[in-house]
């Protein structure tokens, strides 16, 4: 491993880790939605810094090629973010209809109001 | 003005039995005692789960008599008038005052109020026939159309036939539609909630026979008998109609084979559980509704209506469409068993 790979992989965990901290510090991101983030962010962080602690957890798992759990660690990682947003998707909706069944009858009762005013008050000549 | 009408009420209530009416009781007094039956084995399993009450036991000593006579001489009343006002406002007044006639003359049975919602998706060419026809057969009925986000003219289709119009902003499909029909059902004392489809297929005039054995379960449903020559399906589709039956029956403790009719009666108690519960998914509104009512404990029927042709669209019959079909309607019964339980709510139906 050359230096600059070295400084290479640091560098891409830090401005992960800092891109999130910052939208979270925004609040443009909720932090049960960054959990996930930070954890990749601080995973890369650890094998980036220390590269001694990948091969060991590989060797421990029983996995030759410790780049392998790199890449069995993020698409795990990404396929519970894709879960999550789809579990969150679906309680928006079930949100959005509760709002628009709101919203619809509150139309009726307008409608009937609108109605029952006009009949209390015709219209003058 | 009133106390002219008023006579005319009473009067035309004192010469009843039009020969369309006698013919109709005839045909439900030969179905009465196989939903007798039914009933009678369904309360030995499901103990406490029935909504005893006088009613029930009216219902049982004069079959075809409750619900059938009910306004009898409004419907004659309208009839007459409506030849001179055809203006739909003016209709709608002069129902309500009808209605109220009715009431006061103590003509009605029982004191259940009925709804019916009608679920419409770009309807307009059909909905005003459904609605007047509704509104001829049963003037004391209120009818709620919930536009599922439509975007031609049958909201104002709908309000010139004098029905109230809940308007979604945007399309929720025909369970989002019911579950707003079964909250507004609820929330302004509605004791019964019958939907009905906007295409003209159903019958207004069944509601009758699906409201009488309302008073033995808590969700009727309209099953399409009579169409059945011209309703035959084959391969993949009907095999999901059978599975879907098979399976229903099963958890209803009743006989059902139309388990995807949209003709369905619910009583107060399936109407509490609907406006909380009812699903939005594909197949929602009639599989899942079933398994929900089913596991909650609701008594459910099924009591044969006649169907007419539908004025546009039929069910597919390309293979691939229909083993679509197929997977989806056994993923939705699958997805709705594996799901929660919801018990029945007893405690707001004291308040």
């Amino acid at each position: 491993m050359t230096v600059t790979s070295y400084i290479f992989g640091v560098a891409s965990a830090v401005i992960a880790l800092v891109v999130v901290i910052e939208l979270l510090r925004r609040r443009r991101l909720r932090e049960r939605h960054a959990v996930w983030w930070l954890l990749a962010g601080a995973l890369a962080l650890v094998a980036g810094v220390f590269p001694g602690t990948l091969a060991w957890a590989a060797s421990i798992i029983g996995i030759e090629v410790p780049i392998n759990l790199v890449f069995f660690v993020s698409i795990g990682i990404l396929f519970f973010v894709c879960l999550q947003t789809s579990a969150e998707l679906t309680r928006l909706e079930a949100k959005t209809r509760t709002l628009a069944e709101a919203a619809a009858l509150q139309g009726v009762r307008l409608d009937e109001l609108e109605t029952r005013l006009k009949a209390a008050n015709p219209p003058e000549r | 003005m009133s106390d002219v009408v008023e006579d005319e009420a009473e009067k035309e209530a004192g010469d009843g039995g039009e020969p369309q009416w006698g013919a109709r009781d005839g045909m439900k007094q030969k179905d009465q005692p196989e939903i007798d039956n039914e009933a009678d084995s369904a309360n030995d399993e499901v103990t406490g789960c029935r909504m005893g009450g006088e009613r029930s036991t009216h219902a049982r000593q004069f079959p075809g008599l409750v619900g059938s006579r009910r306004g009898l001489g409004t419907r004659r009343f309208m009839r007459a008038i409506q030849d001179r006002f055809s203006n739909g406002y003016t209709l709608l007044r002069l129902q309500k005052l009808a209605c109220r006639l009715d009431r006061l003359s103590g003509m009605s049975i029982g004191e259940n109020r009925t709804l019916v919602v009608m679920p419409a998706y770009n309807e307009e060419a059909s909905i005003g026939e459904v609605i007047r026809e509704l509104a001829m057969a049963h003037p004391e009925i209120t009818c709620l159309v919930v536009d599922d986000g439509s975007s031609d003219a049958t909201v104002d289709v709908a309000k010139a036939n004098g029905a109230i119009v809940a308007s979604l902003p945007f399309n929720l499909g025909v369970g989002g539609a019911m579950r707003l029909g079964y909250k507004y059902g609820l929330e302004n004392g509605f004791d019964r909630v019958v939907q009905i489809d906007a295409d003209g297929q159903h019958d207004p005039r069944d509601l009758e026979i699906v409201l009488s054995a309302l008073d033995e379960a808590d969700l009727v449903i309209g099953a399409r008998f009579a169409g059945e020559g011209t309703y035959a399906v084959r391969g993949p589709r009907r095999w999901a109609m059978v599975v879907l039956a098979r399976t229903l029956s099963r958890s209803a403790r009743t006989r059902l084979t139309d388990t995807t009719s949209g003709f369905r009666a619910a009583g107060p108690r399936a109407v509490r559980l609907f406006a909380e519960h009812y699903p939005a998914e594909y197949l929602g509104d009639t599989i899942e509704s079933l398994v929900i009512a089913s596991r909650a404990g609701c008594v459910i029927r099924q009591v044969p209506v006649t169907m007419r042709a539908r004025s546009g669209g039929v069910a597919s019959h390309h293979p691939v469409k229909a083993a679509l079909y197929l997977f989806r309607a056994c993923l939705a019964l699958g997805i709705a068993y594996l799901g929660p339980a919801y018990p029945l709510n007893e405690a707001r139906a004291a308040s």
